[in-house]
């Protein structure tokens, strides 16, 4: 039944797996990475950009001192044009409003940060709809926390609803258990905004069916998954989704038929490089555009 | 054509509004440029702030709204534009100097323009403070935050509690 000759549309993650691998020259590796970046490139930029990696060297960073130790001596170099202060605490006393919108401008790691400098942070960072992006997440760092546990911990710690969370970077072959929960705790906390991408191999990696369960997702990009069954306990429910991106997702027609019946607001959907033949995509949608790459 | 309709619904040459800062200073500036504020905007939409009777602002000082109305007379222009389509890439740059400038001040200052910004609703400046004191934070450690906003020193209970903290949030750390 599964006639090689019948075309793209019976293609399968082994398939493509076993196409890449057959080839040499540059390594199915190095074949993979090249798709992904350029995946990666079509994606909707960051919320907040990531910090430049230097900077940012460590939280106990006061060791470059050798260099050249100034007057103000707790200054790091790369933010030297701290305002100064006058010795009192005036930003604290911001309304939450302010101080929300200024935390919501700080990369994951610093507005967690933000979180242990009083019990009024800490009540303002919870009420600041948490940013994820594992860019802003060191991989394994000194402590030796792999990067997957630091992004549930961070998305556990907050209260929701969050904001958006952008994963490209990691490969979930071994944290299958996290990331199911952690989807799990996305769908629970009302994430809006969701890229999530699996660096492979291998290509098939589960996503896990709660992410069918995240209602309140408004853009949803979703690159190199084994999209779950629609026709799962739980059907799908995305009654604000405007966007939705499958890159690099194989998705039977029945299952994309099933996503966008329960999508009543999407706007556009990105299909990029998902192994369909484009003339068999029967699109059911009122106010959609289509941009196929 | 210097001022040309800035879209306020008023035509001719640049209507002037009068502002008064809780100290009673009196300002004259374009309403083009006063218009920045969202509120302002309605005020000077019903008529207001022209002739003799100043529009007061008794929640803001006059060394605040000489600051503001500098941040606004600078970015009229632009924002008459609509967001500035036209605007030349020497034009950004210029503006975008003079936001870096602006912002280099004392930290009680910021507090002050965050708040009449947030009051006044002027959306560009109120994004402005707030990216510069996130930067101030940028990249530092809880301790050297705490100094930077001025915090006093912790007592030792709060430093036992910011020590728990950060064990807990070691994501934030690593």
């Amino acid at each position: 039944m599964d006639d090689a000759g019948e075309g793209l549309d019976h293609m399968t993650y082994a398939r493509v797996e076993q196409h890449f691998k057959s080839m040499e020259d540059p390594s199915a590796q190095e074949r993979i990475d090249c798709v992904v970046s350029l995946l990666l490139s079509i994606l909707p930029p960051p919320l907040v950009p990531a910090p430049e990696v230097d900077s940012d060297d460590d939280s106990s960073s006061l060791t470059s001192s050798d260099s050249e130790a100034s007057d103000a001596s707790e200054v790091h170099g790369a933010v030297a044009e701290a305002a100064p202060g006058d010795g009192e605490d005036r930003i604290s006393r911001l309304p939450d409003l302010l101080l929300i919108d200024i935390i919501h401008r700080l990369p994951t790691k610093d507005a967690g940060r933000t979180a242990v400098l009083s019990t009024h942070w800490r009540r303002v960072w919870a009420a600041t709809p948490l940013i994820v992006d594992d860019a802003h997440l060191h991989a394994d760092g000194p402590h030796g926390i792999p990067i997957v546990r630091a992004i549930s911990r961070c998305v556990a710690a907050h209260p929701g609803p969050i904001g958006g969370v952008r994963i490209t970077g990691v490969p979930f072959i071994h944290h299958e258990y996290s990331l199911r929960r952690l989807v799990a705790v996305l769908a629970d906390k009302d994430v809006k905004d969701l890229i999530l991408v699996n660096r492979p191999w291998p290509l098939d990696m589960p996503l896990p069916n709660d992410i069918l369960r995240c209602a309140s997702l408004e853009h949803l990009y979703l690159g190199v998954w084994h999209f779950p069954k629609t026709t799962a306990a739980c059907p799908p429910a995305f009654p604000d989704l405007r966007e939705l991106g499958l890159f690099h997702c194989i998705v039977p027609n029945k299952e994309l038929d099933a996503m966008l019946a329960h999508c009543p607001k999407l706007e556009v959907l990105s299909i990029a490089m998902s192994y369909n033949d484009p003339s068999r995509l029967r699109l059911a949608s009122r106010s959609l555009q289509v941009q196929h790459s | 054509m210097a001022a040309p309709e800035s879209g306020d619904g008023n035509n001719g040459a640049a209507r002037m509004v009068t502002l008064i800062s809780s100290d009673n200073t009196r300002f004259e500036v374009e309403a083009a440029a006063a218009s920045l504020s969202q509120t302002l905007q309605l005020t000077i939409l019903d008529g207001g702030g022209g002739g003799g009777d100043g529009i007061p602002l008794p929640n803001v000082d006059s060394a605040t709204l000489s600051k503001v109305l500098e941040y606004c007379i600078k970015h009229a222009p632009a924002a008459a534009n609509g967001g500035a389509p036209n605007a030349t890439a020497v034009d950004r740059a210029e503006l975008e100097r003079f936001d870096n400038e602006f912002v280099n001040i004392d930290q009680s200052v910021l507090y002050s323009l965050i708040m009449a910004a947030h009051n006044l609703e002027i959306e560009g400046l109120q994004s402005l403070v707030a990216k510069k004191v996130a930067d101030m934070i940028k990249g530092k450690s809880p301790m050297e935050i705490r100094r930077t906003l001025g915090f006093p020193d912790p007592t030792p209970e709060e430093q036992a509690e910011m020590n728990a903290h950060m064990l807990e949030y070691g994501w934030a750390y690593e």
